[in-house]
């Protein structure tokens, strides 16, 4: 009989329940009361839950406490949806009442559970009941009950699983709404299922643990200049705006120059500008056969050896991110700073060459399964060099990511012009006039995407009632930007009834984007039709490849 | 300032008050938020209100008959604060256009303190 467990089991446990979450996130995502094949539950306390994962499996030092700090600092960055924050105070309060002990017994596991349950009613003014929380509260008090009777863990988690299961089975009885849909509730399976892994692991069955690391990973590596080394001591760098000719020969010769006062030279340059990297003991040298080119701007010298010692820390983070960016990309000239860059959230192949063909400078994958996070935002600016970027999110989950990751940023503005669909990014990309200021774009683009009304054409996983509609599994939905607007059995079909709610006698232009499972012939079927439908508007079929929507479809 | 809505018959009118106790009992039931708060006129500081004085932490505005509503909250500390007012925006836009079949143009959330729960 195992009586106490120690820190390394809590970790297997941790891992175990999150391992199951992840395998179980799509049937839980089909738990929401929301039909769409892309609903959050199961995906967001999966995300959560994954990040303190990672963390976690990465640990080098397995004590309680260090543990304990992972979990709570992990899960609450990780955090996604209402579900997801609901799981991390959980898990902050269950590691509070751990993080003091080497070992913990039941009774330690039942106040644990307890201070869990008192952190997550505590974050909210009115709890509701029928939810992940009331599962959680009749595990905890099961839990303290069993505390009292028996030592065996394994018997403790069998039973606290067990009552876990009941009070889910009585949801639907709280919660009208998951009465009507005849679920229960997703949250509370999401919290079963990690209660579940956690048993599994606990019980000794075998569980594939890895986590990938966690992206950013400090590699500390031992710079090989020491002090003594460092022969030419000032990195000097700089832009030459080009204003004599310049050509290869030139270029040579500027070179060789270099040469003779320094080393670690980079000379790389195009029609208007050279950007020069060189390691000197006199940047004047430098500066001053620059000067005869052009003139100069960014101008960067450091004094090396005083920044030795602080670069042996910064190059371990810097050499870390260079890695993964050369990584990704070929290696290119730097572009030229320009006034105004593009970062597009796409959710498809096709959409993303559209993208690219308007001008977009950097894509991001996203849509709605997967959210991207403020720190992807951030490194997208990062790749756009640019005084201003825009940031088109097109989806509304993403745009509060874009807004912070714009006021986290200060050496570039940001402007995310918030558009909803892919349709509206589009649009908006569309009204990109470079002559322009930002501003002026900025404004027009935000009127144009207003003008924009997308429909999405997909299948629904379950049967369930919305809006009145009654929605059977495998039906075909048409919906727009504020609701369901039309049901059926047919793509096709569906696809011309949701049509007549977005079309009106305005309408002038029709852009049909189709998904990876449509093939193009019944796209440009469809295509056909509808301008056959509507002569007053201009038809237009692209391959989008975006996954789950068969079409999405603009009308302007 | 009010909202209309207009039927065969005649017309509906919601009033802002309505509208702002509605979106705060739905703020209340939002994972990581602990209260509402305003300025107080006379010393300026933010003071953490009781349950019943609610809506006074909530801005509304009534345009075109369209809603802006802005809140101002008390989240709790430990929370990911950028997660919980997306949550907060997206529960009350889909509950408040629900409730008044009326739209909303804008949300607006000031993060106006930390609480320490625990």
């Amino acid at each position: 009989m195992i009586r106490t467990i120690n820190a390394r089991m809590i970790a297997k446990m941790f891992l175990g329940g999150a391992k199951n979450l992840e395998a179980k996130k799509e049937w839980i995502n089909e738990l929401n009361v929301f039909p769409v094949p892309d609903g959050d539950t199961g995906t967001n306390m999966t995300l959560t839950i994954t990040a303190a994962a990672s963390e976690v499996s990465s640990l080098s030092e397995l004590d309680m406490e260090t543990l304990a700090k992972c979990i709570s600092s992990g899960s609450l960055r990780g955090a996604r949806g209402n579900s997801g924050v609901i799981l991390s105070q959980l898990l902050r309060g269950f590691t509070k009442g751990i993080k003091d002990q080497k070992e913990l017994d039941v009774v330690d596991l039942a106040g644990a559970m307890q201070k869990a349950v008192e952190t997550a009613y505590k974050a909210v003014m009115k709890p509701k009941e029928g939810t992940i929380l009331t599962v959680a509260k009749g595990a905890a008090l099961k839990a303290a009950e069993l505390a009292q009777t028996t030592e065996d863990v394994e018997e403790f988690c069998r039973l606290v699983i067990e009552e876990a299961e009941a009070v889910l089975a009585r949801t639907p009885d709280m919660l009208p709404v998951l009465k009507e849909a005849g679920v229960v509730d997703s949250g509370g399976q999401g919290l079963l299922e990690v209660l579940k892994g956690a048993y599994d692991a606990l019980l000794g069955k075998e569980v594939d643990y890895s986590f990938d690391a966690p992206k950013k990973e400090s590699a500390v590596r031992i710079s090989a200049q020491t002090e003594a080394d460092i022969k030419f001591g000032y990195c000097t760098e700089f832009i030459i705006m080009l204003e004599k000719a310049y050509d290869e020969k030139t270029e040579l010769e500027f070179k060789a120059f270099l040469e003779s006062v320094g080393d670690s030279i980079v000379v790389v340059s195009d029609d208007d500008i050279v950007k020069v990297h060189v390691h000197t003991n006199d940047p004047g040298l430098a500066i001053q056969r620059a000067l005869t080119y052009g003139s100069l701007s960014r101008m960067k010298i450091d004094n090396m050896r005083l920044e030795h010692e602080e670069k042996l820390i910064k190059d371990a983070s810097r050499i870390a991110r260079e890695q993964e960016e050369n990584n990704k990309k070929e290696i290119k000239k730097e572009e030229p700073r320009k006034e105004m860059g593009f970062i597009s959230v796409s959710i498809g192949e096709g959409v993303g060459e559209i993208f690219k063909g308007l001008g977009v400078d950097y894509l991001i994958e996203g849509g709605q399964t997967m959210n991207p996070s403020t720190e992807d935002m951030l490194e997208a600016i990062d790749h756009v060099n640019a005084d201003n970027v825009f940031i088109l999110p097109n989806n509304k989950n993403i745009i509060l990511a874009a807004n912070q990751a714009g006021f986290l940023t200060s050496d570039k503005r940001v402007i995310v012009i918030p558009t909803k669909t892919v349709p509206q990014g589009i649009t908006a990309m569309v009204n990109y006039i470079p002559e322009e200021t930002p501003r002026e774009n900025e404004l027009r683009m935000q009127a144009e995407i207003k003008n924009v009304r997308t429909g999405q054409v997909t299948y629904a996983v379950r049967d369930t009632k919305i809006d009145e509609k009654e929605i059977h599994l495998g039906d075909i939905m048409g919906i727009g930007d504020d609701g369901i607007l039309a049901v059926g059995t047919e793509i096709q079909k569906t696809a011309l009834d949701m049509m007549k709610e977005l079309v009106d006698e305005d309408s002038e232009i029709i852009g049909v984007y189709y998904g990876e499972e449509t093939s193009e012939e019944d796209a440009q079927a469809l295509g056909d039709q509808i301008a056959e439908n509507y002569p007053n508007a201009e038809v237009e079929v692209h391959y989008g490849g975006q996954p789950i929507y068969y079409y999405v479809i603009s009308v302007e | 300032m009010q909202g209309q809505i207009q039927t065969e018959l005649g017309s509906i009118t919601i009033d802002a008050d309505v509208i702002a106790a509605y979106a705060g009992s739905v703020a209340i039931g939002c994972s990581g938020i602990v209260g509402m708060a305003t300025l107080d006129m006379r010393d300026g500081l933010m003071k953490l209100l009781k349950k019943d004085s609610i809506k006074r932490g909530i801005e509304v505005a009534i345009e075109e008959n369209e809603i802006y509503l802005a809140f101002h909250v008390i989240v709790a500390y430990g929370v990911n604060i950028p997660v919980v007012s997306e949550n907060l925006i997206d529960s009350v836009k889909y509950q408040v256009e629900a409730f008044t079949g009326m739209k909303i143009s804008k949300i607006d959330i000031f993060v106006e303190g930390v609480r320490v729960i625990d």
